[in-house]
């Protein structure tokens, strides 16, 4: 009996350490590409998970401050095997996260002045993704974002797209030896102009990057 | 059986990290710091003088036009107001006496600081709400010396001891805005950079105006409500240097 209870114990366990994966977004087709762990694939940030941008000047509302080169992601993905007919696929996508803040409004940490004024909408960050094979989707464009709920698509293809295409490459490989379609770099712009009245204070924002097989 | 049921579960384990699908997150957090900014950019002489030294002058009055230019950048809603205040806050600092050989009948350095008068020349688009004084504002043109002497009040300036402390709507006078919270009470952030130019909202051209009138009691000077403030009885203003500060405020709306 015992052993019956503690069976069902860690099979309950193990089904969910399966489902737990899903906090980023679920994935879709069987298991292709290895896992993150040593050996397998890499995701790799190499840059700081912190930008700042403060508006003090008449300037920095006017003309907006943009950040260059703030954030580069490095992939390595392997797949189980190279004889497989079709090759391991996977997604790449971004999203934004105001921690449960009011509709699609960035997150109040510390107001300042007399909140009479707007609260800055999600919108107002541009973020631009490139590299230099222009992989990505929307290669060097400013994207915003409408809703929280968005999923903005860097590579984003049902298609098999090998390594030397220069588009939306999504198949295994690495930054090590291919920088050029496995590395991407991020800009940020924030432009709030004086017209749109907004509160003054400190607001946060997430910015989250989802490599997902698919 | 035991045995068999531990080692299926460690299996289960084993084969659920083999076939873990790719995937993973990296996050970055944008922290915006938004300092309220409110600019007022006074491109004039911050000194301005009134000599009388002749009859038509005493009677007429001395205009100075354009003597003050305002501009104003700000991003958050905001209120502009001038202030004439001094040592006291109610009369003109008396730095030099002429001919002062004794006490005369009727002659008197108090002066308020309400005879100097100011015109802009845009008008406030921000105090049509209720409640306001009955000269809210100094959008009205100057007239004529003997016709605004009998409207006490018209084209003073507000006057306080605590200029710092944003006027009442009821008894205070703004550039532009208004006392109070509400819509249309206050302008909105902006900058004359990039709206409109000499005919913005957020640029200003002040006209100053003293009417001493003989004897000299400035008929003119008064409050916001129309009260007049000109010296009366056998008062009449003491030959001198005085001196007053108008300071201009701009201020987050409140």
């Amino acid at each position: 009996m015992k052993i019956k209870q503690y069976s069902i114990v860690l099979l309950s366990i193990f089904i969910i350490s399966l489902k737990g994966y899903s906090q980023c977004y679920n994935p879709t087709s069987p298991y292709k590409c290895l896992n993150i762990e040593p050996g397998g694939s890499e995701f790799l940030m190499t840059t700081l998970n912190n930008v700042t941008f403060s508006f003090n000047k008449l300037s920095d509302y006017l003309g907006g401050i943009t950040m260059s080169g703030t954030t580069q992601l490095k992939l390595k993905i392997k797949s189980y095997s190279k004889t497989q007919t079709d090759s391991c696929r996977w997604k790449l996508v971004m999203s934004l996260d105001n921690n449960g803040s009011i509709g699609n409004n960035w997150e109040l940490k510390t107001p300042y002045g007399n909140g009479h004024g707007t609260v800055p909408d999600i919108g107002l960050i541009q973020i631009r993704v490139y590299n230099p094979c222009s992989t990505p989707q929307l290669n060097n464009n400013y994207q915003t974002f409408t809703n929280i709920n968005e999923l903005r698509p860097i590579i984003y293809s049902d298609l098999i797209h090998e390594p030397g295409s220069h588009d939306q490459v999504n198949t295994d490989g690495s930054y090590i030896d291919d920088y050029c379609e496995y590395s991407f770099t991020f800009d940020y712009r924030i432009k709030p102009t004086l017209s749109n009245n907004f509160n003054p204070g400190i607001y946060e924002l997430k910015v989250k990057f989802c490599l997902v097989e698919y | 059986m035991k045995k068999i049921i531990f080692a299926i579960i460690i299996a289960c384990f084993a084969v659920s990290s083999v076939f873990a699908q790719l995937i993973s997150e990296q996050n970055v957090t944008a922290t915006m710091e938004l300092q309220p900014v409110l600019q007022l950019n006074m491109t004039t002489p911050d000194q301005i003088n009134f000599v009388f030294d002749n009859i038509p002058a005493y009677y007429g009055g001395i205009i100075k036009y354009g003597a003050t230019i305002l501009k104003v950048s700000s991003s958050v809603s905001w209120d502009l107001y001038a202030v004439g205040t001094s040592n006291n806050g109610t009369n003109w600092d008396l730095q030099q006496e002429y001919n002062n050989t004794g006490a005369a009948n009727g002659r008197t350095t108090v002066l308020p600081l309400t005879a100097l008068e100011l015109h802009q020349n845009s008008p406030n688009v921000y105090d049509t709400t209720a409640g306001v004084a009955l000269y809210p504002d100094y959008n009205i043109a100057f007239n004529n010396a003997v016709a605004d002497d009998t409207l006490p009040g018209k084209h003073s300036i507000y006057a306080s001891p605590s200029p710092y402390t944003a006027p009442d709507a009821t008894t205070g006078k703004y550039i532009q805005g208004q006392k109070g919270v509400s819509a249309g009470q206050s302008a909105p952030g902006g900058s004359y950079l990039s709206q409109g130019g000499t005919t913005s909202q957020y640029y200003f051209a002040i006209d100053y105006r003293i009417i001493p009138g003989l004897p000299a009691r400035f008929p003119a000077a008064g409050d916001a409500t129309g009260t007049s403030q000109a010296l009366t009885g056998v008062h009449y203003a003491a030959p001198g240097t005085y001196t007053m500060n108008v300071k201009y405020v701009l201020l987050e709306d409140q």
